[in-house]
């Protein structure tokens, strides 16, 4: 199995995942100790993410071993005898199992159906060529040197003088974690990139020169930015180093947010694992709504646009007015379902666990302006970017043109996180652009804002279509495969009006999906509650949880999608 | 109080829904389950089975065969069986009051196909809990158990597609949809009257194929072995004899010479069979003479086919004389 090769993640709606989430709720509330618990739950993360690809673990493992030594280092700290052996003890031996050519899954296929048949079964075909046939130790090596490396900066932070080692360790954190990130993610599309450039000079470059096409491993974007939070706040003095290798470990394998979040900042969640936990009724119950309702998003809303999303933006298709428009309202509401319903149901897990993930979406289409969007929308992302890149850039001090600069800085990296492609970049500029814009006009739309309630109450919808527009805009950026396919799209925008009404049936297929979803977050809007359905009467209630397990049985893409947010 | 009301509601739908099933049931569910009741009735017992897959279900009509001693022929074959299937209906039959001594049974392949598996409706509808435990959960796919039992415990979501299409059709119909109602009970009345077989793809016609030439193939898998034997274990332990039944394929399917080509392969498969279950028989019957306008498409036949195919077996099962047990004959020394 090649590193190109890419296997799935186990989805939150899939049967694997429900059999793994009921395994550990009842072990959990089983082992009640909660350093037992913490190391079942720190199991099951590795576990959930070695289900998809058990030889990216190591990456996970180490970026978690350069942050742990790094935050102890930052406080000239040292691990005890007992946590240092387990530390050690535990990489040398993860990063062999891992990282030797031994061929898990295939011995795992091997042994099952011998043990389930009970001898019975006859394979013609030998099974013990464990080793992969073709790999050699070279990775085995490799990870193997990372550790060396490991090794070798933590010998010599511990001897320069006292006074450079918190900035020498955040610096070591900031270079792998970076590295690491920039490697995977963003080596094949900065090259090609270059190569592009380098061709449009005029200089003769190889088709496809020097690429790798490595997989992106899952999560990788969710879990360093968190693990970096953790170095940082430990510089900044705002949370103290842990010194127990599994409860960092565990922070950032968490696994209801492992694979696409939300991030979770170290001074949040680390002290969470670290207390013990109480059972609380009102939390549990909160937690099964906030996964029923995920998944109803997911499986009835996201899912079933996705399909009515992909058909109009298939590459190479030129869709007109209509289908443009309604397939990206269509995609705005699928982009925000599916990863609003992973953000759902992390959190429902979690409050089962008794564990409390930051809030990540609050009702986002309400917004009336990029500002607001942002504190909206992927809160988690937004409130990382503010804390560590934007105020550290200058944030809203200092000249117009700097505030400016800083917002675009913050925001096209914000979208070249989501991926190494160009129309992430658009759309980071684009986002970045709404806000300069908006910042600049305010003054004037405050002028011009009315007094009166009725009317500035249509002045405030009439901002809110504007501004929805405009996002959706972003969304067409966002979903198109390609800038050819933007220029299309925003071209074919411009035509076929004529004959918008034989594409009502699209509009009405778009509403069918998301009507509940909408009447919804109407609720939460009016009584500022997302949870408001957990104070209605039992009847209406229970009303509500037929409809919604209904329109899942019957209409629901049970065979779905994976989660959008999977792939960064 | 919201939870226990909920819980309510749906039993209240399900057992509903359970009660009304032929009104939206799709054919396929619907075939699997007129053939169980019939079979649980009584209505498909029969000294001579056949078992197979929709090939046979659609394309072998058994009401005007009689065999030499004037046993009676049933269709037991449904679409997407799988020999573990067949060997659980074996089973099933042998343990019935009037089991069958004679055993017909598909031979296009000795191979379980995973897919056909769990999409098809022996997963959906029929298999038992402890057959699905049987299979180890079609092979180590434990997750799959949570399908399993939302198939076996929601009616809605056992024939959800089902009830989306009918609900629609209400929609566009504005009134309550009978037709699918209708096709159901005539459906399952085919069924009995037809001693198990139910018509489809008579008037579908597989095209001419145009492109590089293409093999018949002999496909055998590890499950496909297991089960197959299982079968063959089950019928030797009863005294029953089994025929081997190789269904036509279009011609444009050829078979390639030598040791690694279809026949050879079918044939030495064949041959260890009989060696390892010597009291069997395991007769070969091969209908003949079937032409590209015979076919629906690559592997069923249309009404020209199925008309051929019938009258062929109802020849043959006339003049079928099992061979004499050598086990029995070896005892008898």
């Amino acid at each position: 199995m090649r590193l190109t090769d890419r296997p799935e993640v186990m989805n939150f709606n899939s049967g694997a995942f429900v059999l793994l989430l009921t395994t550990v709720l009842v072990l959990y509330y089983a082992l009640r100790e909660k350093r037992k618990q913490n190391l079942m739950l720190l199991a099951a993360g590795l576990f959930f993410y070695a289900s998809w690809d058990y030889r990216f673990l190591f990456l996970l493992m180490y970026s978690a071993s350069v942050d742990y030594i790094g935050g102890l280092g930052i406080r000239g700290e040292r691990p005890s005898r007992t946590n240092g052996t387990v530390f050690v003890v535990g990489m040398t031996a993860a990063t062999f199992l891992l990282c030797a050519p031994i061929n898990w899954p295939a011995i795992w296929s091997a042994i099952l159906p011998r043990i389930a048949f009970a001898g019975a079964w006859k394979d013609p075909v030998p099974w013990t060529g464990a080793f992969v046939a073709g790999e050699t130790w070279r990775n085995c090596l490799a990870a193997f040197g990372a550790l060396g490396v490991l090794g070798a900066t933590t010998f010599i932070g511990y001897r320069i003088p006292r006074e450079a080692q918190p900035k020498y360790f955040l610096t070591v954190s900031m270079v792998v974690n970076l590295t690491l990130l920039g490697f995977f993610k963003y080596f094949d599309f900065f090259v090609s990139s270059a190569a592009g450039m380098l061709s449009t000079l005029g200089f003769s470059v190889a088709d496809r020169p020097w690429l790798l096409g490595i997989v992106v491993p899952a999560g990788i974007s969710f879990y360093t930015f968190q693990a970096m939070s953790y170095t940082v706040d430990v510089y900044r003095g705002i949370l103290e180093p842990t010194h127990q290798f599994t409860d960092y470990l565990l922070f950032v394998s968490f696994f209801p947010h492992l694979v696409a979040g939300p991030i979770q900042q170290a001074n949040w969640l680390l002290p969470q694992l670290q207390r013990e936990r109480r059972f609380d009724w009102a939390r549990v119950q909160a937690g099964m709504f906030l996964i029923g309702w995920g998944f109803f998003k997911k499986i009835y809303v996201a899912d079933n646009l996705a399909r009515f999303v992909k058909g109009t933006y298939e590459a190479g298709l030129h869709p007109t007015g209509p289908e443009v428009l309604f397939a990206t309202y269509a995609f705005a509401l699928q982009i925000y379902s599916d990863f609003s319903a992973y953000s759902d149901i992390a959190r429902g897990i979690s409050r089962l666990l008794g564990i409390e993930l930051s809030l990540n979406f609050n009702v986002p289409y309400v917004a009336t302006n990029p500002r607001e969007f942002w504190r909206r929308w992927h809160i988690s992302l937004s409130s990382w970017l503010r804390d560590y890149l934007y105020l550290p850039l200058g944030g809203s001090r200092g000249k117009t043109s700097f505030v400016y600069r800083n917002l675009l800085i913050t925001m096209i990296l914000g979208g070249m996180w989501h991926g190494a492609r160009l129309n992430f970049v658009l759309w980071g500029i684009y986002q970045g652009a709404l806000l300069c814009v908006h910042r600049a006009i305010e003054p004037f739309l405050e002028s011009i804002t009315p007094s009166r309630p009725a009317a500035r109450r249509l002045f405030a919808f009439a901002s809110w279509v504007v501004f929805f527009h405009l996002v959706c805009y972003g969304w067409l950026l966002f979903r198109a495969e390609s800038g050819s396919q933007i220029a299309a799209m925003t071209a074919g925008f411009f035509t076929g009006w004529s004959g918008a009404t034989q594409h009502l049936g699209l509009l009405a297929h778009v509403m069918w999906f998301s009507w509940p979803l909408l009447l919804m977050q109407y609720f939460q809007v009016r009584s500022k509650n997302l949870l408001v359905a957990l104070t209605w009467p039992w009847p209406v209630r229970a009303g509500l949880y037929v409809v919604v397990f209904y329109l899942v049985v019957i209409f629901g893409a049970i065979d779905g999608v994976k989660f959008i947010y999977f792939q960064f | 109080m919201a939870a226990l009301a909920f819980v309510l509601c749906v039993i209240a739908i399900e057992v509903f829904a359970r009660g009304h099933v032929e009104w939206f049931a799709d054919l396929a569910a619907w075939q699997w389950q007129s053939k169980s009741d019939a079979i649980e009735s009584g209505a498909l017992e029969g000294d001579i089975a056949i078992f197979g897959t929709s090939v046979l279900f659609h394309g072998l009509d058994t009401t005007s065969a009689v065999s030499r001693d004037g046993a009676r022929i049933v269709n037991l074959a449904l679409n997407g069986m799988e020999w573990q299937h067949e060997a659980q209906l074996l089973r099933d039959r042998v343990n019935a009051p009037h089991p069958p001594r004679l055993a017909v049974v598909e031979f296009r392949q000795a191979a379980v196909e995973h897919d056909s598996w769990i999409r098809g409706p022996y997963f959906r509808f029929w298999a038992t809990p402890g057959e699905f435990m049987e299979s180890r959960f079609y092979y180590w796919d434990l997750p799959l158990s949570f399908t399993f039992l939302a198939n076996r415990a929601l009616v809605t979501f056992r024939y959800r597609e089902a009830i989306d299409n009918w609900l629609f059709e209400a929609l566009r119909e504005r009134r309550i949809p009978d037709a699918t109602r209708d096709r159901n009970r005539a459906t399952a009345a085919a069924i009995r009257t037809r001693a198990g077989m139910s018509p489809a793809f008579d008037e579908d016609h597989l095209r001419a194929y145009v492109g590089p030439p293409r093999e018949r193939t002999w496909a055998v898998n590890v499950a496909g072995e297991l089960w197959m034997r299982r079968f063959l274990d089950l019928a030797a332990s009863r005294g029953m004899q089994v025929v081997l039944l190789l269904p036509p394929s279009p011609p444009y399917l050829t078979e390639r010479p030598g040791p690694n080509g279809f026949r050879a392969r079918f044939d030495a498969e064949v041959a260890a069979l009989r060696r390892d279950y010597p009291s069997l028989g395991l007769d070969v019957f091969e209908p003949k003479g079937f032409a590209l306008e015979d076919f629906a498409d690559e592997i069923h036949l249309n009404l020209s086919g199925r008309s051929k195919m019938s009258a062929q077996f109802a020849q043959w099962i006339a003049d079928y004389r099992p061979p004499v047990r050598t086990d029995l004959r070896a005892a008898a020394r």
